[in-house]
């Protein structure tokens, strides 16, 4: 774990110098899930996957509009903006399902807190955040096998 | 209390003291364990309330506060305190855990509640923090507030243990204290006693110390005062002077009393002086000096007449006599005294050290007065106390450089008394002793004080007059001796009457050394004795020539007969007839340095010298040797006559000799004549009879030579065996045909010795006259130069083989 850890501060380090963003995925340490297909992580984020396979009800954390992880997510991750991303999640309550649940937080580090007290949160955050007290307590999950420090990475 | 008994109680108390002080340790240390734990209880108890009640309800105050919001964002940091909280708590069961292990259990059980509850808590917040607020609030008044009033009573029920617990280990804590305040107290009351006695015990050792201390200020006292006798007796032992030695002595005074001082006197005559005082105020020391004590017997001391003076010492000083010592010589002699002086009211003085002051100083004085007497002894004749011949030399010798510095003269006189053996021989050696001792005496009467007079020998005295003129001085001197010494001198029921002869050289005209003067003053003296005594002689160079003669004879005269330097001449004698009568046997003496030395020179001196017996021995063999070979070869020999000197007759074996020599040469002793001297007759008739007797025995015969010079006794003469009388030559020399003196003398004497039977030879016959006088009287036989003149043996040889036909005229007619 803490070579883990060091080569995600490395790899964070080497990014910043670069003028790369990464992000990472993040979920409650009780969470035994390990790795995420990009589809299965794009299902959860777009409100399709509304529980986790042990069972929690998937509660999304995002950041408010302007964060570069909510940009990451609308841009890269699930090629949508914003309003529409509203409207998708608007639809599937209207249509009597499930609603989606959806935490809007203040701060990467209010975000890591907040997953630190619901089992069956999952983050978007930015690797740089991963060495901050109230994130570093939380499991990062392997994106197509790989993990933010590794080659091949996806959410860069 | 012994001192074995007070460490026995001490080992007792201090044994007692370390059980008790282990037993209230131990009761300590278990009071200290039981206030630890009841202080860990009371810990617990508080950590209960601040800890574990607080952080509990903290939680739950802050789920409340994220319980009434609805932004997640704002009930984060609610539930984040509240977690928090809860992280402490559980902290806080940790701590509980480990400082109450027996409460463990208790913990675990709130713990379990706390856990149920906090999954209740977690699972409310997940459901609050998902937004479902209705769900969270009624799962928590179902299951959370349940959960947390459960914990609560959990909490309260492990407080409630910890407090009994917290009772009972107060109670334990009490008792614990009691107990070991117990021991304490036994703990303390014995170290206490300990503490006493040791106390106690320091102080004996203390004292002891003290009193080390003070044996060894005595020891050191003791040590120094060894010393400084060391330093006094080296001092002493080096002839230091007396008053640095004393002075040494007296320092010491305040080792006797710190205030002390002392002073010293020392025997000097009759009287004791003052030498040294020391820590005494000046004025005393001027009063002190001033005494001079009386030095009586050791029995009275003159301490008694420092009693009187006493008085006068608090009038002066303020110090009063502390104490006093007279200081005796090995003999019992008073030789010194010293006082120690204090002040009145401190005059106590130690007595050690006093003692050892007045030995020190009496040895120091005793020693001095010795030195001194050595010195004077050494200087000085014991018997008369006059200056001996070192001193006088001395004296002579300083005299002789001040008057050679001031042009002065000097004048040395030799002294030798007349006689003086015959004083000795027929008083005694007391009276010869008094006698010398009071020629001293007269002599210093006669002189000044700056003169000196010495003993130099036996009965021999010199004088040494400074500043005198001329020798007329030295004249008036001798004079005023001679007649001082001639008043007789009464010793015991003895009066003795003595005379003196007196030798006198002049500085600078008879010598310019001591040795010199005098020599020459006892060369001068000799001639004043040889003159017959009871007169003075000045010195002069003529008469040193004589004497410088006479060392050459002295010298020479000692190896003479080894070298052979004598021979024998003889002087035919003839009777009235003109036929030979006898033969003369005369010494002659030739010596390659002095040529040939007159009998008359060399005879004394031998005499003097002692050499007179060989040489009379030789002569007398020489002259036997001679006569019996001249017997031997057929000759008719007449007598021989040999003189023999009084040294000769003193000696006792003469007799023995002359047997011995008549033996071994054959020669007859009816044919050998002795002469002696009328005067060697005379001054030992008593020996001189003895011997003559014994020779008589041998058949000897005898001449009495130079008769009418001495002093015979003609009843005396009467008793001697003598068969000859030879009329000295001064009487035939003045025999004339006038009826002189000499001519009545000369018929007297032939007249008394024809009246005795006795043989008349008349010597120094060198005139026809005399010899007719001679005849004409009925002299004898005749001896002198007109006749026959001494000839060597070979001559007298060829005499003796003419002599029946040769008479004296024949010789006359021949010569």
């Amino acid at each position: 774990m803490g070579r883990i850890l060091l080569t995600l501060g490395l790899l964070i380090g080497f990014s910043r110098a670069a003028g790369v963003a990464s992000f990472a995925v993040v979920v409650h340490p009780s969470n035994p899930i390990t790795s995420l297909r990009l589809r299965d992580l794009q299902a959860m984020f777009g409100g399709v996957t509304k529980q986790w396979e042990h069972g929690p009800k998937v509660v999304l954390i995002e950041r408010q509009p302007e964060s570069p992880s909510f940009r990451f997510l609308m841009g890269r991750l699930l090629n949508t903006s914003a309003s529409e991303y509203k409207r998708n999640l608007a639809s599937i309550e209207f249509k009597g399902e499930t609603p989606v649940t959806l935490k809007v937080l203040n701060s990467e580090a209010t975000a890591c807190k907040y997953m630190f007290y619901v089992p069956g949160a999952i983050a978007l955050v930015e690797t740089g955040s991963l060495s901050t007290p109230e994130c570093s307590q939380l499991k990062v999950v392997r994106i197509e096998g790989k993990l933010p420090a590794e080659d091949g990475y996806r959410l860069r | 209390m012994s001192y074995l008994r007070k460490h026995v109680l001490v080992a007792v108390l201090a044994l007692a003291a370390l059980l008790a002080s282990i037993l209230g340790t131990r009761s300590l240390q278990q009071a200290i364990t039981g206030c630890r734990d009841l202080y860990r209880v009371d810990t617990i108890g508080s950590q209960m309330e601040s800890d574990l009640e607080y952080q509990a309800q903290e939680s739950r105050r802050s789920f409340f506060y994220a319980l009434a919001i609805t932004d997640p964002n704002d009930q984060l940091p609610y539930l984040y305190e509240g977690h928090a909280a809860t992280v402490q708590l559980a902290e806080a069961i940790e701590r509980l855990r480990h400082l109450a292990p027996d409460m463990t259990g208790f913990a675990d059980q709130f713990e379990r509640v706390w856990r149920v509850y906090e999954r209740e808590r977690d699972e409310i917040v997940a459901r609050l923090l998902e937004g479902d607020t209705a769900a969270a609030i009624r799962l928590d008044q179902q299951r959370g507030q349940p959960a947390f009033a459960t914990a609560m009573r959990e909490l309260r029920a492990l407080k409630s243990r910890l407090e009994v617990r917290a009772r009972q280990e107060s109670l334990q804590v009490d008792q614990t204290l009691k107990r070991s305040a117990v021991g304490l107290g036994a703990f303390v009351l014995c170290t206490l006693l300990i503490v006493a006695l040791l106390s106690k015990a320091n102080h004996d050792r203390r004292v002891a110390l003290e009193s080390l201390h003070a044996n060894n200020l005595v020891l050191a006292e003791a040590r120094r005062m060894e010393q400084q006798r060391a330093s006094v007796l080296e001092m002493v032992s080096k002839h230091a002077s007396l008053s640095r030695t004393l002075t040494e002595i007296v320092e010491m005074a305040p080792q006797s009393n710190a205030r002390a001082g002392a002073a010293i006197w020392a025997a000097a005559g009759q009287f004791l002086h003052f030498q040294v005082a020391a820590n005494l105020p000046q004025e005393l020391t001027e009063v002190l000096r001033q005494l001079s004590l009386s030095r009586t017997d050791e029995t009275s001391g003159p301490s008694g007449e420092v009693e009187v003076r006493r008085s006068v010492l608090p009038r002066t000083s303020g110090l009063e006599v502390s104490e006093s010592r007279v200081l005796h010589d090995a003999g019992g002699r008073v030789i010194g005294m010293l006082q120690v002086f204090a002040p009145g009211q401190d005059a106590a003085v130690r007595a050690n050290v006093l003692d050892q002051m007045a030995h020190l100083a009496a040895v120091g004085i005793e020693n001095t007065l010795l030195y001194e007497r050595l010195a004077f002894q050494a200087q000085h004749d014991t018997l008369t106390e006059l200056p001996n011949r070192l001193l006088f030399q001395d004296r002579v010798q300083q005299a002789l450089q001040l008057a050679r510095r001031h042009r002065k003269k000097a004048a040395l006189l030799w002294i030798d008394l007349d006689r003086y053996k015959q004083i000795n021989d027929t008083l005694g050696h007391r009276v010869g002793d008094e006698v010398l001792c009071e020629v001293g005496r007269r002599l210093k009467g006669c002189l000044r004080e700056s003169d000196t007079v010495a003993r130099v020998g036996g009965d021999e005295f010199t004088v040494l007059a400074h500043d005198v003129n001329s020798p007329a001085d030295a004249d008036l001197v001798c004079s005023k001796i001679l007649t001082a010494l001639s008043r007789p001198m009464l010793s015991g029921e003895h009066a003795v009457t003595v005379t003196a002869s007196i030798g006198v050289s002049i500085f600078p005209e008879h010598g310019q050394d001591p040795i010199a003067l005098m020599r020459h003053a006892d060369l001068a003296m000799y001639m004043a004795k040889h003159h017959g005594g009871n007169a003075h002689n000045l010195f002069s160079p003529a008469l040193g020539d004589s004497m410088h003669k006479r060392l050459q004879i002295e010298q020479e005269l000692i190896a003479a007969l080894e070298h052979g330097e004598f021979t024998l001449h003889y002087q035919p004698l003839t009777d009235r007839t003109g036929r030979l009568a006898g033969l003369e046997a005369l010494l002659r003496w030739t010596n390659a340095t002095l040529g040939r030395v007159s009998p008359a020179d060399f005879i004394p001196i031998a005499e003097e010298m002692g050499l007179i017996q060989n040489i009379g021995d030789w002569v007398l063999r020489t002259a036997c040797d001679a006569g019996a070979r001249w017997l031997g070869a057929g000759l008719e020999v007449p007598n021989i006559a040999v003189n023999v000197s009084a040294v000769q007759f003193v000696a006792k074996d003469l007799a023995s000799i002359v047997k011995r020599v008549l033996t071994s040469t054959e020669f007859p002793a009816g044919k050998l004549v002795i002469e002696i001297t009328e005067s060697a007759l005379m001054n030992n008739i008593e020996q001189t009879l003895e011997q003559m007797a014994a020779l008589r025995d041998l058949g000897v015969r005898f001449a009495i030579d130079d008769f009418g010079t001495g002093y015979s006794s003609l009843s005396q003469l009467r008793n001697l065996p003598v068969d000859c009388l030879k009329i000295d030559r001064s009487f035939v020399k003045d025999l004339d045909s006038s009826g002189s003196g000499s001519t009545t003398l000369v018929r007297g004497i032939i007249g008394l010795a024809h009246s005795l039977d006795l043989e008349v030879v008349a010597e120094g016959v060198e005139t026809q006259e005399q010899l007719t006088l001679l005849g004409a009287m009925g002299c004898d036989i005749n001896q002198g130069f007109l006749l026959f003149k001494p000839m060597p043996a070979e001559e007298i040889e060829k005499l003796l083989v003419t002599q029946p036909d040769t008479r004296v005229d024949d010789v006359l007619s021949l010569a």
